[in-house]
């Protein structure tokens, strides 16, 4: 569905995205994993759109898309939600749902938003409760729910996720990983940043490892989860011995 | 009298309101101060003499028609220039804010003097379509232009706020004002939405810069550049980037300087509006109707 061939993005004199490829099927939860500033975001920024790469190809159902402009890509069925749960902060609840679907072609939207605000409903019923309420008034994990919602409007057929569970509680966060899981058991094919590489991991189906800008290793998330590399680097037994 | 003072500061301040609009849709997005705002007000009354004296010979309603017409099509096209070589190459550096203030004073001394070169240096005759005789109102003394100045506004001020609160358009605008990155990753075309605000911003201008033209009955290569720090001024009393707020700020600032002038001194005509100001920024930094981020 996705394939990212020998992709380098970079700001200025800066290489953050060194010689990267790497695929997600339809059906996928492809999890990315890797330590702050290994070019996580700049990767998934790149295939939505937001950068531009400077080399290599990023093709979508068999279409390169690496030159499309973001609001192209979105209406093509890549839906990225960005790092640090953003979202239209003085807009309500429905009004951010509503914006999401956007790109939708005018004559499906009115029908559209009605059943994927449905869906969502059900996905996070907190957020019906909620929907005459500003954004921005939202706690934190209620604003991830809202996130999510917003880039499901636009109903994308890949989704992109920019570490989801990043400053939220773990049970909050717990949440949003069984919501993932049910998004991909509804046919959404989802490509997914995560610094909790466990959790991730858990409900990945596969796995890449980017460091400095490379990946240095992929696998189904069994293999990743048992190799002693990755063990050691990331899913190291406690906070401390991975800090040491 | 007092009545009396109140009718003429609510004229003036339908100028002032329609130009606080214009500044706060621009404000509002790229939370930008454009100091060269004012010269659309001129580029617009400009248009209109053009379209004006284009035309002569014609029936009149074809006059006005290409008056607004030839108001519309000048301010439109340096708002859209304004946007283009100014604007959107200083959006993609890093200090835009500051870039943007010292380009757009830049942009407004380049414009008053090309137009003080090219056109005239002193006043131009703006020919007087709406009587400006006061007729006698209730012991008030109105003139027919004071009354088509308040309705311009009122009509205009109402589009602009329904268009901005109600419309998928206007949705979006808030959206780009208050993420700009989260709007294009949800894509919506931002570029688009910038040039539509530009747009909506130079028709809001021409109709102050016409209806200046019909109320003082001259225009000038630099009538223009004062109204337009006061529009800026009543956009910051409105809360900067509040639609609503900007149009009754307008208002208040034109009651403020016309009672000012009766009953203080006319010599500080032009102070009146920044006394106002420095006080509401002392004691509500925010503005009279903004919590900051408010539509």
């Amino acid at each position: 569905m996705l394939r990212v061939q020998n992709l380098r993005t970079g700001y200025g004199n800066l290489e953050v995205l060194r010689n990267v490829s790497l695929h997600v099927d339809a059906g996928e939860i492809v999890v990315l994993i890797g330590a702050n500033g290994a070019g996580k975001s700049t990767l998934m920024n790149t295939i939505a759109g937001l950068l531009r790469p400077r080399e290599g190809k990023v093709l979508f159902l068999g279409e390169p898309i690496q030159s499309r402009r973001a609001s192209e890509i979105v209406s093509r069925g890549i839906s990225l939600v960005p790092e640090g749960r953003q979202l239209f902060a003085p807009l309500t609840v429905l009004e951010n749902l509503t914006l999401g679907a956007y790109s939708l072609p005018r004559k499906q939207r009115t029908l559209a938003v009605q059943g994927k605000l449905e869906e969502i409903w059900g996905l996070f019923p907190i957020l019906y409760e909620r929907r005459r309420q500003p954004a921005g008034t939202l706690s934190g994990g209620e604003q991830q729910m809202l996130a999510v919602g917003r880039a499901l409007m636009s109903r994308p057929k890949l989704l992109l996720l920019d570490e989801p569970s990043m400053g939220l509680a773990p049970l909050v966060a717990k949440e949003i990983f069984l919501a993932i899981r049910r998004l991909r058991e509804n046919g959404t094919t989802i490509l997914l940043v995560e610094q909790n590489a466990r959790a991730a991991l858990a409900i990945a189906t596969r796995g890449y490892v980017l460091e400095v800008g490379m990946i240095v290793a992929e696998g189904k998330s069994e293999e990743l989860s048992s190799s002693k590399e990755i063990v050691r680097a990331y899913l190291g037994k406690d906070y401390k011995e991975v800090w040491e | 009298m007092t009545a009396q003072y109140v009718v003429d500061g609510l004229a003036l301040g339908a100028v002032y309101a329609l130009l606080a609009l214009s500044y706060s849709l621009i404000f509002g997005v790229i939370r930008i101060v454009n100091f060269a705002q004012g010269e659309l007000i001129t580029l617009g009354c400009m248009g209109a003499l053009a379209g004006w004296s284009l035309s002569a010979g014609m029936p009149t309603p074809l006059r006005v028609g290409l008056m607004v017409l030839g108001a519309i099509a000048v301010s439109c096209a340096g708002g859209l220039a304004m946007e283009h070589f100014l604007f959107r190459p200083l959006l993609k550096r890093s200090s835009p804010t500051l870039l943007g203030l010292i380009a757009s004073l830049g942009a407004s001394i380049f414009l008053q003097n090309v137009l003080r070169l090219s056109i005239s240096s002193s006043d131009i005759v703006f020919p007087r379509l709406v009587p400006v005789d006061p007729l006698g109102v209730f012991g008030l003394q109105i003139a027919p232009v004071q009354f088509v100045l308040l309705a311009t506004t009122a009509v205009l001020a109402t589009m602009t706020v329904l268009f901005v609160e109600r419309t998928r358009l206007g949705l979006t605008i808030i959206a780009v004002r208050d993420n700009r990155e989260l709007a294009e990753a949800n894509g919506i075309a931002v570029a688009t939405v910038l040039r539509g605000v530009f747009i909506a911003s130079s028709l809001l201008a021409a109709a102050a810069g016409v209806m200046m033209g019909l109320y003082y009955g001259v225009a000038r290569y630099d009538m223009g550049f004062l109204p337009g720090i006061k529009g800026f001024t009543a956009c910051i009393l409105g809360g900067l980037g509040n639609v609503r707020g900007a149009a009754v700020a307008g208002i208040l600032l034109g009651l403020a300087e016309s009672l000012g002038t009766a009953y203080i001194s006319s010599a500080y005509k032009d102070g009146y509006a920044f006394v106002l100001l420095i006080a509401v920024l002392l004691l509500r930094p925010h503005g009279l109707f903004g919590d900051g981020d408010a539509r």
